[in-house]
This record gives structure tokens, sequence and C-alpha cells, in this order.
């Protein structure tokens, strides 16, 4: 691999990941919604907001968020954990991740 | 030198199309084709003359997911040999080997290195003397 085209990917990839990070700040309002009132809760689109977040956040070099994501979508799935607690850890991580941009 | 692979790339998730397509251009022997469903995976297939040497599917998709599409596409006789890598959120030992047993060349996770992408597909790819 030529030193340009690593110092390209790189360039890229650092723009993919600012537009996750964009994308992540409506993920949290998402979350925060749902934990507002558990009652409206759309557990389909939940699902499929913490499995996208637990696959993309480790890519772009986020792996506590996507450790969070994971257990929320175990939990969501029905396969370990609680829902909400899990819900409430990937609230906090979002937040703490969002921080530190 | 490496042999040229094309790879079909099949996930939902744009953002991680994306870095798949960056990743493996940073392999100058690699050409990548993205779909975004399964369904969108399969048309391409049917195109006369796209034959890709691999073809990577997400696991878990909406609608058709990647075993699903790999039951498609093992119904087709012209694609049906072409060896396929899984990609997957959840890797627990039993599912990789579950994924294995359906026939795919090598299971990866993601979150993956989006550097070290294109060595890893050539090396299941080498293992599997595909």
């Amino acid at each position: 691999m030529s030193e340009d085209r690593i110092a390209d990917a790189q360039a890229k990839f650092a723009a993919l990941r600012e537009r996750f990070l964009v994308r992540t700040a409506a993920d949290l309002k998402a979350i925060e919604a749902a934990l507002a009132n558990p009652a409206t809760l759309d557990a389909a689109s939940m699902r499929s907001l913490v499995h996208r977040l637990s696959g993309a956040a480790g890519t772009f070099g986020f792996p506590k968020l996507s450790e969070a994501a994971g257990a929320a979508d175990d939990a969501l799935m029905g396969l370990g954990g609680e829902v909400d607690p899990a819900l409430d850890s990937l609230h906090r991580e979002l937040r703490a991740t969002l921080r530190r941009r | 030198m490496n042999r040229m692979l094309s790879i079909l790339y099949v996930d939902d998730e744009p953002d991680i199309r994306e870095v798949a397509s960056i990743a493996f251009g940073l392999d100058g022997g690699i050409s990548i084709r993205t779909a975004a469903s399964g369904r969108e995976a399969l048309d391409a297939l049917a195109e006369p003359g796209y034959r890709p040497d691999v073809i990577m599917l997400d696991v878990m998709m909406p609608q058709l997911d990647g075993p699903g599409t790999l039951a498609e596409i093992r119904k087709r006789p012209e694609v049906a040999k072409t060896p396929v890598i899984f990609i997957t959120a959840r890797a627990q030992a039993q599912e990789t080997a579950g994924y294995l047993k359906l026939g795919a060349i090598g299971v990866i996770t993601k979150p993956f290195d989006p550097m070290m992408l294109p060595v890893e597909v050539r090396a299941m790819v080498v293992r599997a003397g595909a």
C-alpha cells in the first residue's frame, strides 16, 4: 500500500467518522425520548438503531459505545439483560462520546 | 503479486458500505461493488456477465437477511459456488460455526479494523482455496 493511498483512506475515514458523530447526536435524542416515555418505545426501530450503532461505533473507533449498544441490542432481542438499564447505559455512553468530541 | 479480486459487499448500513469501499480501495488488486440489501445483491448477480469472486453478506439485514440471501444464491447455478463471507456483529463461536456450516468460507466480526479488511478477506480466500 502506498503512503499516499493510506493517507487518502485515513482522510476519508475521518470524514465518515465525523458524519457518524452527527448522526449519533440524533440517536441520542431518540433514546432520550424512549427513556422519557417507555410506553411509546418502538422496539423494532430501537433495535435497528442500537444494532447499527453497535456495528458502526467500533469501526469508527468508539469501542465503549459499541459495547453499550451491543448490550442494548442483546436486551432488546431478548438475548440477555434488561432493556431499561441497557438503554440507560447506552444513553450515558452516547453523551460521554459526544462530550469528548 | 496478489491476484485480482472482485467483491460484492452487501450491507444495509451505508456508513459501513462506505468504510468497506475505502478499505478495499487500499488494495490495488480488489474491485468492490456494494449492495444495500439481499434483494439488491441478487439483482446484481442476475446481471449478465457480473460474476464476483467473493460475496460478503451482512448477517442481519431487514427483509432478506444474510443467510436467506445465501440460500437464494445457492439456487442459482451461475453463481451458486461463489465463495461467501458473512459479516456479523454477533460472533459467538456457536453462531460462527453455524455460518460456516451454511457454506461460508469465513466470518468477519463487526466492528472490524478497516485497514485490515482486505488482508483478512484475502487470507480467507487463500485458506479456502477459492
